[in-house]
């Protein structure tokens, strides 16, 4: 068995149903998907159990009908991708930076490109946008269309 | 403590990419604390992304950064490969991993002439820019150009590397392990590069891992993360090279850890150009790219560059995320910059401890404004007023343990 099947047996043993689908894609790539309940017991195994100590990045994706949030932890040269779904009617998610601190600029980014709100984490003030950016104007979400960030953010700078 | 005072660094200078803001709180002389506030040059570039065809976006990606641009059209190009699941010729990854490492040796020599300039000593900053400028001459020969050079396309590389120019970077490449090798010795021995640097952005091994430090920075702590060696890609499972790390994590150790790559990397470079295979350079990939992600990761100069590519079976991504490195060694920052007992930071090296992570913007002439708080009064000065008030007229004026 090779680490990537070995990795994902792990999981599944533990989390059972919680973890809705595991799939070695290729060599070193591995995509987790996850219910948002259990994503942070996730990262908390992998990271005290494990021993997964670098999240690359997270990525945040608007998926048209959910958001996801896919945070790519690094154990061994294996890029571990755990994807939480994150319903549009209520978009929170728990913060890994407890577990996890280097993760503080990514779920910063996720929370400003998306409107996701991060529960726990300790500041959620802009990354990358300026101060005086729009409230409530998420420019990574797919309804947001070049046209309308370009008014709106010409337009009220105006 | 009345006595701290807020001193805000940066954030402008247009001329470089990521113009960063640190707002240092010093008692006195002493660096206490530090806080950072980066986005001054936030472009949209994932959002324009979208709108855009996987082959366009490549040419985007290479203007991501001007000095590693192979680095992020290789990811985004890898990422792609993977969600097509076809693999690509074998020579044309041999010609990436050559372009890859240039690039490595040219960002490499880039900042050890500007960390020798923010410790004062321009003159190997003058020496080093000199030497770096062949790596320049031989990546125009090899790939057309001297930055952004649209070498990476999805499915291989668009030049071939004819042998005659492979003699010639050969050549090259024994010449600059000279110089780069008088470097090291220089870097060693001269005490003015030993005073300022030993001691100075001390990085524990232990904050390196939690924070998630990546590239130089990390291995510089004694951590031997790298992704060529931990995720081999492109031709790197197939050449044999040394993971060089040093464990006083201070500005000293970066310095050298970067010196030491960049003569790993003109090995990688001859070993490539001995092993390199003939055949195509190129598959032909299809333009629309079937529904799935792909993960896309490299060692750029500064550290671990990652790219996320979603596709819905367009020729344009759905999602496509970067991750530049400068990011993550961003959070070191505070920490390099917090006097903790016996470990002290002065005004005078907040300069070279920034500028040590490599980031993808210069201290040069960085406005940087002075507030008292107990009278309110505040004042612009530049690096360069700050170097000639603390660094001029006392040139040991501080005890090294």
């Amino acid at each position: 068995m090779t680490l990537e099947e070995e990795l994902v047996s792990k999981l599944k043993e533990r989390f059972g149903d919680r973890i809705l689908e595991a799939k070695v894609q290729r060599a070193r790539r591995i995509f987790v998907t996850v219910d948002r309940s259990a994503y942070k017991d996730v990262i908390r195994f992998l990271r005290n159990d494990v021993g997964v100590t670098h999240v690359s990045t997270i990525s945040g994706v608007d998926a048209i009908d959910h958001f996801e949030v896919i945070p790519h932890l690094s154990y061994k040269g294996i890029v571990v991708s755990v994807r939480a779904i994150v319903p549009k009617d209520k978009p929170e998610i728990d913060t890994i930076t407890d577990v996890i601190p280097g993760a503080l600029f990514y779920e910063k980014e996720v929370h400003e490109m998306f409107g996701i709100d991060i529960k726990g984490h300790p500041d959620l003030t802009h990354l990358e946008l300026p101060d005086d950016w729009p409230e409530g104007l998420y420019p990574l979400r797919k309804d947001v269309k070049l046209e309308e960030l370009f008014r709106r953010i010409t337009k009220e700078r105006d | 403590m009345s006595n701290i005072v807020d001193v805000p660094v940066g954030p402008q200078h247009p001329a470089l990419k990521e113009p960063l803001n640190i707002t240092c709180y010093v008692d006195g002389e002493q660096v206490v604390g530090a806080k950072l506030r980066i986005g001054y040059n936030h472009r949209g570039i994932e959002k324009a992304g979208e709108y855009q065809t996987f082959i366009q976006n490549l040419y985007i990606a290479e203007r991501i950064c001007g000095i590693c641009g192979i680095v992020h059209a290789f990811d985004l190009a890898q990422a792609t490969e993977h969600i097509i699941g076809k693999e690509i010729p074998r020579r044309a990854d041999y010609l990436r991993t050559i372009g890859l490492e240039l690039n490595r040796i040219h960002s490499h020599l880039l900042w050890l002439g500007v960390a020798a300039h923010e410790i004062g000593f321009d003159t190997l900053f003058m020496y080093v820019w000199r030497d770096r400028e062949v790596v320049m001459d031989v990546i125009e020969d090899f790939t057309g150009n001297r930055v952004t050079y649209a070498l990476v396309t999805i499915g291989g590389v668009r030049r071939d590397l004819p042998q005659e120019k492979a003699e010639k970077m050969l050549r090259v490449m024994d010449a600059l392990e000279e110089t780069v090798k008088k470097y090291k010795e220089m870097c060693l021995n001269e005490k003015t590069i030993r005073m300022r640097c030993d001691g100075v952005g001390v990085l524990r091994k232990e904050d390196a891992i939690a924070l998630c430090a990546v590239g130089p920075t990390i291995r510089a702590s004694g951590v031997p993360f790298d992704i060529r060696a931990d995720d081999p890609h492109a031709a790197y499972d197939e050449i044999p090279f040394k993971v060089v790390t040093y464990d006083t994590c201070d500005v000293t150790a970066r310095i050298l850890v970067r010196i030491d790559e960049t003569l790993e990397s003109i090995n990688i470079v001859r070993e490539a150009i001995k092993k390199m295979p003939s055949g195509p350079i190129r598959a032909r990939l299809p333009r629309a790219v079937p529904v799935g992600e792909g993960v896309g990761r490299t060692e750029a100069p500064r550290g671990e560059v990652i790219h996320y590519v979603r596709s819905n079976g367009t020729d344009r991504p759905f999602r496509w995320k970067v991750r530049a490195p400068t990011l993550a060694n961003l959070l070191s920052i505070p920490v390099m910059l917090t006097s903790k007992g016996d470990y002290v930071v002065y005004i005078a090296d907040v300069p070279i401890t920034f500028a040590s992570i490599d980031p993808c913007l210069s201290c040069t002439d960085r406005a940087v404004k002075f507030v008292d708080v107990s009278s309110g009064k505040s004042w612009v000065w530049t690096f360069s007023q700050i170097k000639r008030m603390y660094w001029k007229d006392k040139p040991c004026w501080r005890e090294r343990p």
